[in-house]
């Protein structure tokens, strides 16, 4: 890339053919045709231009890379208003013709030619690191789709991908993906993203109080419905006090089919992470269509329904660990007594796990967790009816030998051959440094190595034999938990689990984000180096944590208010604070 | 001399600052005055020829930039406050009135290091503080809007100690603004001679607006007795509200939302035989260039004291038995309707005919004014505004007391007034009114110098014990003891409000009061101490004060006959 001008000498000997060919318009303006795409008005081209750029929705403080030239009439519009534009143009006859005409002598950035080589130049990561808003020429677009997208995505890339961005997500009230939503939220902010967790599970007791103590099932079921629209307020206003650049909800979020579209309207880019069963929850069917993104954990068929269903964006996201919370742990005496054993598993005592943990009765077995009721499990049970926590969990399965896995399901008995919902247990396992036997659930073969790192049974029978097995063998049992535990470590945490997200976030609706711009998230130790350690600003804000967000919660709040002295820097942000405060207050006030 | 004037909310008020600045010119000829306003101010600060330099201060974009959640626009933020304070701080002001009632703009002054600030300023302890009678007026007199009766702009005007009264708001209008008028209304067909109405119908608030339809109405009226050529006024935002009002006067009414500057839209009302107008700087700017004007003031606006300034203009109100905003309980759009078409039109048959400062020519009440008060302004002999009542009727009251709050607060705040001149004021006002309602003078009299005697027992008792406790604490330096009179001080204290609260018409000297207790300055406890006696010496003479012009009052009513 280069400003315009520079560009007339090399494109000087471009060959010219009949595809494209420079048309006199209607207006006394010239226009190009490409094929049998016009890409300017035939009858005023700057006219058009006008209406382009008064439709495109532009922050005109702000940079726009123009993804297409045409004779540039656009990209002057933009430059007469102010504009700080850069353009890039995939074919080089139509660069040519440009220069000739309205583009002569322009000063505007420009890239030329083939995608990939202008996305590698210096200039454009340079242009792009500033966030610019990528404006596309429909013309353009449509006689190059390809490059269209590709240098729309690179912009995205280049201006995101080390940025410093605003996450919240939105967790359920209850439930498995209860963690999974807290665990997805530290992923992201251990990723040096600025998040925000929305707990809807302070709101569970009144739920389950208010839902539970009505006789009723409908008033108990409209109960229940009107705290659940409670709480998608309550969360809307939270996530729009945070403003964000991205919002996952995740799967049982009490989040009405609205929220995205609400969210959307303000340049949020939404997503739902559904780690749930496709199969044994249909609710997907409706939602998946209308957020940006739809993460799963289930690949393959579930990919085509949702094809079908409507959502275009979505993309595999398995659920993993949180190196933080699943961690070995050591056993006091007392613990030892309560968790040492051959065999455990922790769970819900869906059926087939009744069915197959039948046959283990004879083995010192505890098991972990609710709805156990068959008569034969009753003495395995421990803390019957009581959920686990994390902590526990760790150290159940600290206390195991064999730590056993089997995936729950409502269509088969014992191990499931077609299951392909692989649950957290076996990256939760697996990083607390335990030894598990699991069912062959489909996809684990991707993620870890059967041989070496996962153990896997198909049956009771050869459940049976590899427990006695590895029970006898606890150098292999040591040896394999520790390979599984670096594997989980290495790819399958929920911080790689966040970057996933952000990668498929970026590659589809980076350009939106970029549209609304992406907030800058600087700490006070970055903000020191850039105003300077010498200057009263950068002294003031040696004074505070480096790691301190650079924001004016961090900073203005702090500030002293009425009654102390402050020092100069301080009465600044005293000002601003107060500023901000009454202005809000005055906005209240004509609001109500 | 170099005088910094502050002035940073909105249009209107950078008007009503005019007089001030007049003043200030008139006292100080060679000054260097700049005026500080926000850009909405600007067009009406740089047509002002008392201004040296018109400041622009720009709040808004700071405001976006600390509300986006992002550090690169908190660091701009702080870039832009920095450099306001630095380039107000280069510019060496030896003095800053200070007209903006808010904190944020003492933090700026104080921030500038502008060595006299009269108004809101900071203390070197950064603590609120309001310096001099007037300024603590200023920011009190919400607290008593029922009572108050001096206009915004005689206040400001009196931030500078004796000040010369201006008596009318400052505006420039060029003989280019009048050329683009005169083609204006060339173009729609207006001759010279031909009747011209202006009708502003936004505000700030949607209560503050009469309603449309009214207004539709009104036109109607004006077009069939005048023949007059509507002209609908105000931003281009507001064009939605004329559009119905077009439909439902076709032919009469002209909408010019946004399509003249400020001071082309001065030239027009200039050449406009009235304006009638909701509580906006447009009425403002009416009076400022001499344009008849009805003011028509629904929601909590309280024109008395927010209201034009000038003689001969008009206000036009709901009668009600509560004043502004802290007794205002919203009445929606029925609100905005209780004034009819028909009052306001006589409102404006009053505006012209009284045109020229001619004596005030009351009229009798009937069912033609049922509901409403009017009322017309006039500078009183005293040297501040006054709005007489047109419609002649008993007196109230509130009536009484407002009239009585006037001649205290004028001897209180050192207007230097002479009693004959205050004589000659109150005797104006009063003859304005036949016989009383809801009691008599002298039942009122007597009942108030009671009341207002007890208040000022309640401060002389304030005055005391904290006579005491400044012994205490500078001879005895006895802490417990100062404790125990502090403490007997709280208990006065509430013993005052709960008088206040049973007392109405003491109450806005209790929380004038109380206000002032809550703005002291410094830590200092001798200092405290010090204030404090000061503020009961106040709220003593202020209350005898009270009572002293209760029977003033009272007695010139019954000389009155």
């Amino acid at each position: 890339m280069k400003p315009a001008r520079e560009w007339m000498k090399d494109l000087a000997d471009v060959a010219l053919d009949e595809r494209v060919v420079r048309v006199e318009g209607r207006g006394g303006e010239p226009t190009l045709r490409v094929d049998s795409v016009f890409l300017h008005s035939r009858y005023n081209p700057r006219e058009e231009a006008v209406r382009l750029i008064d439709s495109a929705g532009l922050d005109l403080a702000r940079p726009v890379l123009v993804v297409g030239l045409g004779l540039g009439y656009h990209v002057l519009e933009l430059v007469a208003r102010g504009g700080d534009v850069a353009v890039v143009e995939p074919d080089v006859r139509v660069g040519r013709l440009a220069l000739e005409g309205p583009m002569r002598d322009s000063g505007v950035l420009m890239g030329v030619g083939d995608s990939e080589i202008i996305a590698a130049s210096d200039v454009f990561r340079e242009f792009v690191a500033r966030s610019p808003q990528v404006l596309v020429h429909p013309p353009t677009a449509r006689l190059h789709p390809a490059f269209a997208a590709a240098i729309s995505e690179e912009a995205a890339r280049g201006a995101l991908n080390d940025r410093r961005l605003s996450v919240a997500v939105v967790g359920p009230l209850y439930g498995g993906s209860l963690p999974i939503a807290r665990y997805l939220e530290r992923g992201f902010a251990r990723l040096g993203h600025r998040t925000l967790f929305v707990d809807n599970s302070i709101a569970w007791t009144l739920y389950e109080s208010s839902t539970g103590s009505v006789k009723s099932a409908k008033a108990a079921g409209q109960l229940g419905a009107l705290l659940t629209h409670f709480l998608s307020e309550w969360s809307y206003a939270r996530v729009m006090e945070f403003a964000p650049d991205i919002c996952i909800a995740v799967a049982q979020a009490p989040v009405g089919p609205g929220f995205p579209a609400r969210l959307r309207k303000e340049g949020i880019v939404s997503a739902f992470w559904f780690v749930e069963n496709w199969r044994h929850l249909p609710y997907w069917r409706e939602i998946a269509p209308l957020y940006d993104h739809f993460f799963h954990i289930q690949p393959g068929e579930f990919e085509k329904q949702l094809r079908e269903a409507g959502c275009v964006h979505h993309a595999y996201v398995q659920t993993g660990c949180d190196p933080e919370v699943h961690k070995p742990v050591a056993l006091d005496a007392s613990e030892r007594k309560a968790f040492e054993c051959d065999l455990s598993f922790a769970g819900a005592g869906y059926l087939n796990r009744i069915q197959v943990f039948r046959g283990l009765t004879d083995y010192d077995f505890k098991i972990w967790g609710v709805e156990w009721n068959a008569l034969e499990l009753a003495p395995l049970v421990c803390e019957e009816g009581v959920r686990f926590t994390p902590e526990q969990f760790a150290k159940i399965v600290a206390g195991s030998k064999i730590n056993l896995n089997l995936h729950s399901s409502q269509t088969h008995e014992g191990v499931d051959p077609d299951c392909d919902a692989i649950n957290p247990r076996v990256f939760e396992i697996a990083a607390c440094g335990g030894f598990q036997l699991c069912d062959p659930c489909k996809g684990l073969e991707s993620l870890f190595d059967f041989e070496r790192e996962l153990p896997v049974y198909h049956d009771l029978v050869e459940l049976r034999e590899k427990a006695d097995y590895y029970l006898a063998h606890p150098d292999e049992r040591k040896a394999i938990a520790q390979r599984a535990r670096a594997r989980v470590l290495q790819d399958h945490t929920y911080e790689k689990r966040a970057q996933q997200m952000l990668d498929a976030l970026l590659s589809t609706h980076g350009k939106q984000m970029l549209k609304k711009g992406i907030r800058a998230q600087r700490t006070v130790g970055e903000m020191v180096e850039r105003v300077g350690r010498d200057t009263p600003l950068g002294v003031h804000l040696a004074s505070l944590s480096p790691d301190l967000l650079f924001t004016h919660e961090n900073i203005c709040e702090r500030a002293p208010w009425m009654g102390i002295r402050p020092g100069y820097v301080e009465g600044v942000f005293a000002y601003l604070k107060e500023l901000r405060t009454s202005a809000e207050a005055l906005l209240a006030l004509r609001e109500e | 001399m170099r005088i910094l004037v502050a002035q940073m909310t909105r249009m209107g008020d950078v008007l009503q600052t005019s007089p001030l600045i007049r003043g200030l010119r008139r006292r100080h000829p060679d000054a260097y005055i700049a005026l500080m306003v926000r850009r909405m101010g600007r067009p009406i600060a740089e047509r002002n020829p008392d201004v040296n330099e018109v400041i622009v201060y720009d709040e808004d974009t700071m405001f976006v930039n600390l509300r986006a959640k992002d550090s690169d626009k908190l660091l701009r933020a702080y870039e832009q406050a920095d450099a306001i304070v630095q380039d107000l701080s280069a510019r060496r002001f030896d003095i800053a009135y200070n007209c903006t009632n808010s904190i944020c703009s003492a933090m700026l002054l104080k921030l500038a290091r502008i060595p006299q600030v009269i108004g809101a300023h900071l203390s070197d302890d950064w603590r609120f503080v309001l310096r001099g009678p007037w300024t603590n007026y200023f920011f009190t007199s919400i607290f008593h809007r029922e009572y108050n009766d001096l206009n915004l702009c005689d206040i400001f005007a009196h931030f500078l100690q004796d000040a010369p009264g201006a008596g009318r708001l400052i505006f420039e209008t060029r003989e280019e603004d009048r050329r683009f008028v005169a083609s204006l209304l060339a173009e729609h067909g207006v001759d010279e001679g031909d009747f011209i109405a202006c009708f502003q119908l936004g505000a700030s608030e949607g209560s503050k607006r009469w309603a449309e339809g009214h207004f539709a109405a009104l036109g109607r009226m004006l077009a069939e007795r005048y023949g007059a050529k509507i002209f609908l006024i105000g931003v281009e935002g507001e064009a939605c509200l004329g559009a119905a009002l077009v439909q439902q006067t076709p032919g009469i009414a002209v909408p010019l939302y946004g399509k003249t500057s400020i001071p082309q839209l001065a030239a027009l009302l200039e050449r406009s035989n009235i304006l009638v107008t909701n509580d906006t700087g447009t009425m403002h700017l009416a009076a400022a260039v001499g344009c008849p004007l009805v003011l028509v003031s629904v929601g909590y606006v309280h024109f008395r004291e927010t209201g034009p300034y000038g003689e001969g203009l008009c206000a036009i109100e709901r009668r009600r038995q509560t004043l502004g905003q802290s007794g205002w309980v919203p009445g929606g759009l029925q609100e905005r309707m209780d004034i009819l078409p028909e009052q306001v039109l006589k409102a404006v048959e009053f505006a012209l005919a009284s045109r020229g400062r001619k004596p005030l020519a009351q009229v009798n009440d009937g069912p033609q004014y049922s509901g409403v008060g009017f009322y017309t302004s006039r500078i009183a002999p005293d040297g501040f505004l006054e709005w007489y009542p047109v419609v002649r009727r008993p007196m109230t009251r509130t009536d009484f007391l407002r009239t009585t709050y006037r001649a205290m607060w004028l001897e209180f705040l050192d207007a230097q007034m002479d009693p004959t001149i205050e004589q000659d004021s109150l005797r104006a006002l009063l003859r304005h009114y036949v016989g009383t309602t809801g009691g008599d003078v002298e039942a009122w009299r007597d009942a108030l110098a009671s009341d207002f005697s007890c208040l000022a027992e309640l401060a002389a008792r304030g005055i005391g014990e904290t006579e005491v406790l400044l012994d205490v604490l500078t001879s005895r330096k006895d802490l417990q003891v100062a404790k125990e009179i502090a403490a007997r001080l709280h208990r006065l204290d509430e013993e005052v409000r709960i008088f206040g609260e049973i007392h109405g018409p003491c109450k806005p000297l209790v929380v004038i009061s109380r206000y002032e207790r809550e703005n002291l300055e410094g830590a200092d406890a001798v200092i405290l101490a010090q204030t404090t006696l000061a503020i009961y010496h106040d709220l003593q003479a202020r209350a005898r004060l009270m009572q002293a012009k209760v029977e003033r009052v009272a007695g010139l009513w019954a000389a009155s006959g």
